[in-house]
């Protein structure tokens, strides 16, 4: 069946008797009403033409624009002199169209001239070739521009264009033309609206993918709502593996056992229930006062979990793991002046003291003072820079361009009381917090600078420093003088500024960032677009490099969002002479988008985990243990 | 039409005229009501090629009909009085519709979904067709249903206040694009026959 068929099938349909009996009420109905007009005397007013529209000689011109004229429609008419020359000799146009040109009727004399120097200069050329296209083609034609009014202001027309003949010569072009402003602008608003739901993103953030629970910033934000409104309590649990996780355990199977401990702490305290991971082995519960299952006494709660943690035999590369668990319970008031980030920290330190104790459980009835939680924090970072607790890891990074890795990302791990490796996130979340992240990044600086200083120095290193730490007047000369001091070759070193938000000092940090350029060394701005005031930071710092943060790389090949964020941004970054990084490369597919978005750089799982450093090193073979058993050096220069 | 008469018998005087008079009025009656039952379908099936809105249609038509009726003496006279009444009853929707700004408020996507499923019967073609035609622009879609209730090149022209030579192109175009949308509905002898969701 085709549409032939289907117009021969609608043909053969005869008006059905309810349709027949429709026109005949129609007709009664006007019938009546029409004698009820005569009986009582008055006139059904009709505004309509009474002429023979099918047989009136009519000058065809004259019909067309009579025509739109009924449905306030404008007409410019532009006709032939009636000899036999192809000229054209008139030019006119309707009341209702100069209006719609903005003009008032009859003021302005046309010529085509006059005509296309009002139409809006991007569309002319065009609305020339779609008439005299028309016109040689002997066809109607359609075609929508803009119009500049006397005012400066701009409509939209909507324009039909046809040729006029007679006895079968063409004797003209008339155009039949509405203001379609409101239409247009409709439409663009409906294009956007579309465009804004196809593109608007869920927040990937709320969720974390490995455990499926809400993540650490989700779940201080919850805190803090708590603490201002309902109080509460908050448990916060420690998990670590009681004997040593075999060497050849991958992150996929660290990945597997975080998500295990995850699937039991959900089945425990129920889908209500705000809870996840806070930092590595770091759990946390938040139990509000209306939740009736807990709330009466979050103490078995907390007890229950560490006794089930426990007991719980988990599996990871067919061997059982035990976890050594301990938690801290943090009880709040409403008006509690301690944040959600503070709360965190006194269930961390409580869970900690737990563990210290040999107790399941260690309670604080109220937060710790901010004084003494700040001591706490700052004590643990001191300790763990003097007693060297961090290793360092370097991932590579690729030059796609290249195709080949040229760069090195020196990362920090933090040791946990085991000695295991962590990613250090939370550890650099608390430093920061307590301002402490100076003595962190000096640690880092000098360490990553001597095992550079140590190796054949063929790659280029990036080394992190927090914004937070670009406000100490010094801390220019100590990495200068660490450089001169392990014989770094200053230019294959990049330092990345973590943490935009924190600059404080912006003076600070431009005479740091001018004077580590002039020694020859690279600027980068890390995690670039989700801090804030960060396309200032562009305009200001003399910057080198953007590395674009990882939530616009790690899902770019579904998200046209995200590619449009990328492919703008490498454009924005390469016009200010930027070069662009992207992080989180998970897949091959993500690698060949980011190559013909332009990216220069690519880092992540995809090109290359992070590896112990030592490894890195060309030229001396030494482990990481080693290393962490030096003494601290020079630290009397920090 | 007894009441006519009627009020005749009751008049002695000029009663012949009054009569003649009558006797025209009620021929007028009866050649109208044919008028009516004979254009109707036609005319609505025209006039729903433009407007999607069913009651607007309708409403126009009754009034077209009436003043149609009041002028009928100098109507019945023309050629085809169904083009008088197809203009008249347009202009009344085009007055309706810029009442309403109703063109700006529906957007073509939100156009409710064609029939889908097997087209039966001689109506079902109709609504298919109809649901079609919403999708051409609204001159292609006039001139082909016009010229599908038989009207020549030449009275479709005048009807709808358009060029005689632009009639020929917009016949192709509207029956180019109908040809182009039953083949995405998987009406296409020459896929194969019956079309992928052919008739039953």
């Amino acid at each position: 069946m085709d549409l032939d068929d289907i117009l021969k099938l609608a043909e053969t349909r005869p008006p059905s008797s309810l349709e027949l009996a429709r026109a005949r009420r129609v007709a009664r109905a006007v019938q009546s009403q029409y004698d009820l007009s005569i009986a009582e005397g008055y006139d059904i007013i009709s505004d309509t033409d009474v002429v023979d529209p099918l047989t009136t000689e009519i000058d065809e011109a004259t019909r067309i624009a009579r025509s739109a004229q009924l449905a306030k429609l404008g007409t410019i008419t532009w006709s032939c002199g009636t000899g036999d020359s192809d000229a054209f000799a008139r030019l006119v146009w309707s009341d209702e169209m100069a209006m719609i040109w903005g003009h008032p009727p009859g003021t302005l004399r046309l010529t085509p001239r006059i005509l296309a120097d009002l139409v809006h200069p991007a569309d002319v050329d065009f609305v020339r070739d779609v008439v005299r296209r028309a016109w040689e083609r002997r066809s109607p034609e359609e075609v929508a521009f803009r119009v500049i009014q006397p005012g400066g202001s701009v409509r939209h027309l909507h324009c039909h264009i046809e040729i006029l003949t007679a006895a079968g010569k063409q004797t003209g072009i008339i155009a039949t033309a509405e203001d379609a402003t409101a239409f247009e602008l409709a439409r663009q608003e409906r294009s956007r609206l579309s465009t804004r739901s196809r593109m608007l993103c869920a927040d990937l953030a709320a969720l974390d993918t490995a455990t499926g629970l809400p993540t650490r910033s989700y779940l201080i934000d919850e805190i803090d709502k708590a603490r201002r409104t309902s109080g509460g309590a908050l448990v916060v649990v420690a998990t670590e593996p009681t004997t040593r996780l075999p060497d050849a355990i991958t992150d996929e199977n660290h990945d597997q056992l975080t998500g295990e401990v995850a699937g039991l702490l959900r089945t425990m305290v129920g889908d209500e229930v705000v809870c996840g991971l806070v930092g590595p082995g770091l759990w946390a519960v938040l139990v509000a006062p209306e939740e009736e299952e807990h709330a009466s006494d979050p103490g078995i709660l907390a007890a229950r979990i560490v006794d089930t943690f426990r007991r719980h035999l988990f599996s990871v590369q067919h061997r059982t793991v035990r976890l050594n668990t301990s938690a801290g319970l943090v009880h709040f008031a409403s008006d509690a002046t301690a944040t959600g980030f503070d709360l965190l920290i006194d269930g961390e330190h409580a869970a900690r003291d737990a563990r210290h104790n040999g107790l399941p459980v260690s309670v604080l009835d109220q937060p710790v003072t901010d004084a003494d939680r700040v001591d706490r924090c700052r004590a643990r970072v001191r300790q763990a820079v003097s007693a060297n607790r961090f290793a360092l890891y370097a991932q590579p990074i690729v030059d796609l361009g290249l195709n080949e890795v040229t760069r090195h990302e020196i990362l920090l791990r933090v040791r946990s009381d085991a000695g295991e490796p962590m990613a250090p996130w939370a550890f650099l979340e608390m430093a920061e917090r307590v301002g402490e992240i100076l003595t962190v990044d000096k640690w880092v600086i000098d360490h990553a600078l001597e095992l550079i200083g140590r190796g054949a120095q063929t790659s280029h290193y990036q080394v992190n420093i927090s914004g937070k730490s670009l406000a100490d007047p010094g801390l220019l000369t100590y990495v200068t003088e660490a450089i001169r001091r392990h014989k770094v070759n200053p230019e294959c070193l990049t330092f990345e500024i973590t943490e935009t938000t924190l600059i404080e000092n912006r003076n600070g940090a431009l005479a740091f960032a001018t004077g580590i350029r002039q020694i020859g060394c690279q600027l980068a701005l890390d995690d670039f677009g989700t801090g804030y005031g960060a396309l200032v930071h562009l305009k200001i710092l003399p910057v080198d490099l953007v590395k674009i943060d990882g939530v616009f790389i790690v899902n770019l090949c579904r998200s046209p969002a995200d590619q449009a964020v990328v492919s703008t941004l490498v454009k924005l970054c390469h016009t200010l002479g930027i070069r662009v990084a992207a992080e989180y490369v998970q897949d091959e597919e993500t690698l060949t988008l980011l190559k013909s978005c332009g990216v220069d750089f690519a880092q992540g799982y995809q090109i290359g985990r992070p590896e112990p450093i030592a490894a890195n090193a060309k030229r001396q073979v030494r482990t990481i243990e080693l290393e962490l058993q030096l003494p601290p050096q020079h630290t009397a220069l920090g | 039409m007894i009441r006519v008469e009627g009020t005749a018998a009751r008049m002695p005087g000029p009663a012949d005229t009054e009569a003649a008079a009558a006797c025209r009025k009620a021929e007028h009656d009866r050649e109208f009501a044919a008028f009516v039952e004979d254009s109707y379908h036609t005319v609505e099936q025209i006039l729903l090629a433009r407007c999607r809105d069913r009651e607007v249609v309708q409403d126009a038509l009754n009034d077209a009909y009436l003043h149609g009726r009041v002028q009928w003496p100098k109507i019945r006279s023309y050629a085809k009085p169904v083009g008088w009444l197809i203009i008249t009853a347009r202009n009344k929707i085009r007055k309706e519709q810029q009442r309403r700004q109703r063109e700006a408020a529906v957007a073509p996507e939100d156009l409710p979904p064609a029939p889908n499923g097997g087209v039966a019967d001689s109506w079902e073609a109709e609504e298919l067709l109809r649901s079609w035609l919403h999708q051409l622009p609204s001159r292609h879609a006039e001139v082909f249903e016009m010229e599908r209730a038989g009207f020549t090149n030449h009275e479709i022209a005048r009807v709808l206040g358009l060029a005689e030579s632009s009639i020929r192109s917009y016949k192709l175009a509207a029956k180019r694009r109908l040809r182009e949308l039953a083949q995405e509905a998987g009406y296409d002898s020459r896929r194969r026959p019956g079309g992928s969701r052919g008739s039953r």
